[in-house]
């Protein structure tokens, strides 16, 4: 039970982190890193960073919301305080 | 060119699919309101309602013009979906808890059920969102005259068409008609619209699959290699650092708020909502949609470029590019994926915009100047439901109507982002009234009536690049030539992006005034309970205001309001609980809250607040219960915290308890050991009076000669008694840290000598030699000198009774230098056992190879004298033969002043 309370919160603090990460990965400084006039495989730098992070944004928050609904059939209880 | 009356079939056959597919849907949620309706799909699909025909053609537009600029329309959302659990979760659950009819009712009914909250929100909607319509409207009737232009469609989109009014004027008809038939069907509860959402759906769907028709198209057109892909990418995207600028992080902004913000969002993503299962596989399907919908923008704009001649409108791209490969029916499938997302944005949004205006502008209007008929149950129902059909065809036509005005001019096309900007006003209030306590109606109003009037100065007036309203002049100059009031450079901000900066003003102006306002003013009662029940809302679903307001109403009033507004069928099943025949009776306060929460699930919880106070008559607010309700939280936290600040403190007591125990459990061992020896040892000297003076007794002619001896024998024995009772007597003494001697300085070798003198008549009677060393600086300690005379006897006697060495030697070293004084007292008998080495220090204890000679407590009693001195008595370690005591003393000072002359013993 303590096992899976612990990865509980594991999940929780992923989906927290989510959406800040997504922003960070997608905001100046760090996209400019990757805005140059570069090609790779015939295809823009950029446009297979800001499609892969995205992509990336997709599998991530799939894995989330999977945890979380498995967490709920198991039955865990709410905590009550929730987040926010 | 495809012929007119084909698309119109084509699109009158779309229109019928989708008209059965919303009957269907209605009819089956009346069945089963559980089944496929509700299904997290379903519900993800409609909030694809987002993507209108802007982003359909206007994204291969913008990407063809300025690269990745139309990417964070979508980013924005995406990133507010995957950050579901931080506040997507809480709005929605709130929405779904409270029976929220739309966004104005939401956020009036969180400040207090406030009236005029509402009324401002709608207004800036309608205000925000009929261009946004209009905007969809010109989109339809590009794409169908570019379509059907008898001079082919590429020649059409290159040149600037004169709309075809009828044409919008047919299609807005037609979409008021879905609406209103679908979308004001009835007062649902929790107005949720199976039908419409169906419908929605599949338009979804269609939008999805043509775009992606298309951009597949593209992709094979080129062998699928991406390097011809990518070929002759327009400038913006092969250099793409200038993109990541102001614009970019504002846009991403901006769209992450609108996804929440615009009406028909919140209609979809809140009101419609029915689980949190729905939410949580929208957070990361909703993205992907976006992406799957992205996915081809680069590749269909950059054939566009290469392919379609120079003059071509990139926004029509999707159309023009299969036309001119000769595609007919691609094209079609592409202009039906258009209109099938200009089509859901309008149904949507004319609902949401029809139920917020019916709902905060009419009803309450109505309510005010009594014209509500009531002359029949069901006239209240009626009028609601009219008031909405009307709205519906208001808004369509004031749509209309912008889109003719406007014309040809090119105001239309940023007006989604110009429209984004409006509906984000409400975002300051949304998530303050979602995690802020403090959070109050005023300050909400001032701050979004501000931002608004902002929005209107900044952004929306000078869109229309110069009008009777705001002309070029002052939008280049500043109004009466004053510069810090020039619209795009307010106040000296010069030098950003027009929509940057108006986002900045608008949304710091607002915030800044919603914050100050409401750390000002005091909350109303109810704002207060209202703000409790959203914050907390994962905490106390089924609190409910019952308790906190008391009110008074007769039941027959109450059901005689509640027939008239939601009908006789579901009021009577309302006040079923309710005993038949008791009309006249005074309304529990929980039937109270149960009519009103009902009634504001149909026209909003500040209509039905005013619609249940006109038959209450009298209400009071229990102050205690509100603030029992606002505190209870922190009651919880703190009781939980002091509960285990206790458990610690108990723990660590129990700790000492059983510490405590033990010690007591050896101090008894101890003590039961101390009695057995001391019994034993009073217990020999007394046997021998007791048995010498029987003999005495018994025997009264015995010789002069024994009787002497035997009398001898006791008072030797009495004295062994007395010396003994003496030592346990001072070792108690000692233990208790009662001193009983004088402290002074005196020279510690003057002691040591006086003992060496005693003991030389014992050394000599048992043949022992005596070997006296000294070493270094005479020394004074703090002390006493009788005592320590006494240690060192014990210590050269013990040397000398237990040396059975056959030349039998005892060392007596001192060695001192400033700061410490060492006495060793060494000889050269049979030494101590390993095992012996701190036993003999106890009580009672000898060496386990010695004779036994005496009671056991002269070096118990030498070490309690010495640590009283502040020093140490030890035995040094194991050495080959014999044993070394040790006394160290620390040296007060040196004598040489105190003492000139010494005396020296050898």
């Amino acid at each position: 039970m303590n096992e899976l309370d612990g990865r509980n919160h594991g999940v929780r603090d992923a989906a927290v982190i989510l959406p800040f990460a997504i922003g960070a990965l997608l905001l100046p400084p760090l996209i400019l890193v990757f805005a140059t006039p570069s090609l790779l495989a015939g295809i823009p730098l950029i446009v297979l960073y800001v499609y892969g992070v995205w992509a990336l944004a997709v599998i991530s928050a799939f894995l989330i919301a999977r945890k979380l609904e498995l967490r709920e059939r198991v039955g865990v209880a709410e905590d009550p305080s929730g987040v926010g | 060119m495809l012929h007119a009356d084909f698309v119109i079939a084509s699109c009158l056959i779309y229109v019928a699919i989708l008209f059965s597919v919303a009957f269907a849907g209605d009819r089956k949620a009346r069945r089963n309101p559980g089944g496929w309706l509700s299904s997290p799909l379903v519900y993800t699909l409609s909030i694809s309602i987002y993507c209108t025909s802007w982003t359909f053609f206007g994204a291969v537009g913008t990407a063809a013009r300025d690269g990745f600029d139309f990417a964070p329309i979508y980013l924005g959302p995406m990133i507010v979906f995957t950050g579901w659990w931080l506040f997507l979760r809480k709005l929605v659950t709130v929405g779904r808890v409270h029976q929220t009819t739309s966004i104005a009712d939401f956020i009036s009914a969180r400040f207090g059920k406030h009236s005029g909250l509402g009324a401002l929100i709608t207004i800036v909607a309608v205000i925000a969102t009929a261009p946004y319509i209009a905007l969809q409207l010109k989109a339809l009737t590009d794409s169908y005259q570019v379509l059907t232009h008898p001079a082919g469609a590429i020649a059409a989109s290159s040149t600037i068409l004169e709309p075809n009014y009828s044409v919008a004027f047919w299609l807005a008809a037609g979409l008021c008609s879905f609406a209103i038939i679908f979308g004001v069907r009835n007062l649902n509860v929790n107005e949720h619209h199976h039908g419409v959402i169906a419908a929605i759906a599949v338009e979804a769907v269609v939008k999805l699959v043509a775009l992606l028709i298309v951009g597949l198209w593209v992709v094979i057109s080129v062998r699928g290699i991406p390097a011809e892909i990518f070929a002759n990418a327009p400038v913006s995207l092969m250099r793409p650092a200038d993109t990541f600028d102001t614009r970019w992080v504002t846009l991403i902004i901006l769209s992450g708020i609108a996804v929440v913000c615009l009406p028909r969002q919140f209609q979809v993503m809140v009101v419609e909502n029915s689980s949190e299962r729905q939410i949580r596989t929208a957070s990361w399907l909703f993205p992907l949609y976006l992406f799957l919908l992205c996915l081809f923008v680069f590749p269909i704009a950059i054939a566009g470029l290469n392919r379609l001649p120079a003059g071509a409108n990139p926004d029509l791209y999707v159309l023009t590019l299969p036309l001119q490969e000769d595609r007919p029916l691609l094209a079609l499938l592409a202009f039906i994926g258009g209109f099938s997302s200009a089509t859901s944005m309008v149904i949507v949004s004319s609902i949401a915009l029809s139920t917020m205006i019916s709902n905060h502008i009419l009803v309450p209007l109505a309510l005010r100047f009594s014209i509500i008929p009531t002359n029949s149950t069901q006239s209240v129902r009626h009028f609601i439901l009219n008031t909405r059909r009307a709205a519906i065809i208001f808004i369509v036509f004031i749509g209309f109507l912008y889109f003719w005005v406007s014309g040809t001019s090119e105001a239309l096309a940023a007006i989604g982002l110009i429209s984004f900007c409006g509906v984000a006003q409400f975002m300051p209030s949304l998530v303050g009234g979602l995690f802020w306590r403090r959070a109050s109606a005023l300050g909400a109003f001032a701050g979004m009536a501000v931002g608004f009037l902002l929005w209107l100065y900044t952004l929306f007036l000078p869109s229309f690049g110069g009008s009777a309203i705001m002309t070029a002049e002052v939008i280049a100059q500043g109004p009466f030539g004053l510069e810090w009031l020039k619209p795009h450079a307010l106040f000296g901000l010069a030098g950003f992006d027009p929509l940057a900066h108006a986002v900045f003003w608008s949304l710091f102006v607002n915030t800044a005034l919603f914050v100050t306002i409401s750390l000002i003013t005091e909350p109303t009662p109810l704002l207060r309970l209202q703000s409790t029940l959203f914050i907390d809302v994962f905490r106390r679903q089924t609190e409910s205001e019952l308790r906190v307001i008391r009110r008074t109403a007769r039941v027959g009033d109450l059901r005689q309001m509640a027939e008239r507004v939601i009908g006789p069928r579901d009021a009577m099943e309302l006040f079923s609980n309710v005993p038949a025949g008791e009309r006249a009776v005074v309304a529990s306060d929980e039937l109270l809250g149960q009519v009103e929460q009902r009634l504001a699930s149909h026209i909003g919880a500040a209509s039905a607040r005013s619609l249940v106070s006109r038959v209450v008559t009298d209400e009071t607010v229990s102050v205690q219960e509100l603030k029992r309700l606002a505190s209870e939280a922190e009651q919880i936290r703190a009781y939980s915290e002091e509960l285990e600040s206790k458990s610690r403190q108990i723990e660590e007591a129990a700790a000492e308890l059983a510490s405590a125990n033990r010690r007591l459990r050896e101090i008894d061992k101890q003590k039961d050991e101390f009695l057995s020896h001391i019994s034993h040892e009073v217990r020999t000297p007394m046997a021998s009076i007791r048995s010498f003076s029987d003999i005495l007794l018994s025997e009264p002619n015995l010789e002069e000669e024994r009787k002497q001896r035997f009398l001898a024998i006791i008072q030797k024995e009495s004295i062994r008694l007395t010396r003994l009772l003496d030592s346990i007597l001072h070792l108690n003494q000692m233990e208790k840290g009662q001193p009983y001697w004088e402290v002074a300085l005196f020279d510690p070798d003057r002691a040591l000598d006086q003992a060496l003198e005693s003991c030389e008549a014992l050394a000599e009677s048992s043949g022992v030699k005596l070997r006296r060393v000294k070493q270094g600086p005479p020394v004074l300690v703090l002390g006493n000198s009788d005592k320590l005379a006494q240690v060192f006897i014990n210590l050269i006697s013990n040397a000398i009774k237990h040396n059975t060495d056959a030349q039998p030697l005892v060392m007596i070293t001192s060695v001192s230098d400033e700061s410490a004084y060492e006495a060793r007292i060494a000889d050269n008998g049979p030494g101590i056992a390993e095992d012996d080495r701190e036993r003999i220090f106890g009580k009672f204890e000898r060496g386990s190879n010695a004779e036994r000679a005496g009671a056991g407590l002269g070096l118990p009693i030498s070490r309690q004298i010495i640590e009283r001195f502040g020093g140490h008595l030890t035995l040094a370690a194991s050495r080959p033969k014999g044993a070394e005591f040790t006394v160290r003393l620390k040296v007060a000072r040196a004598p040489s002043d105190v003492l000139p002359l010494r005396r020296s013993v050898s």
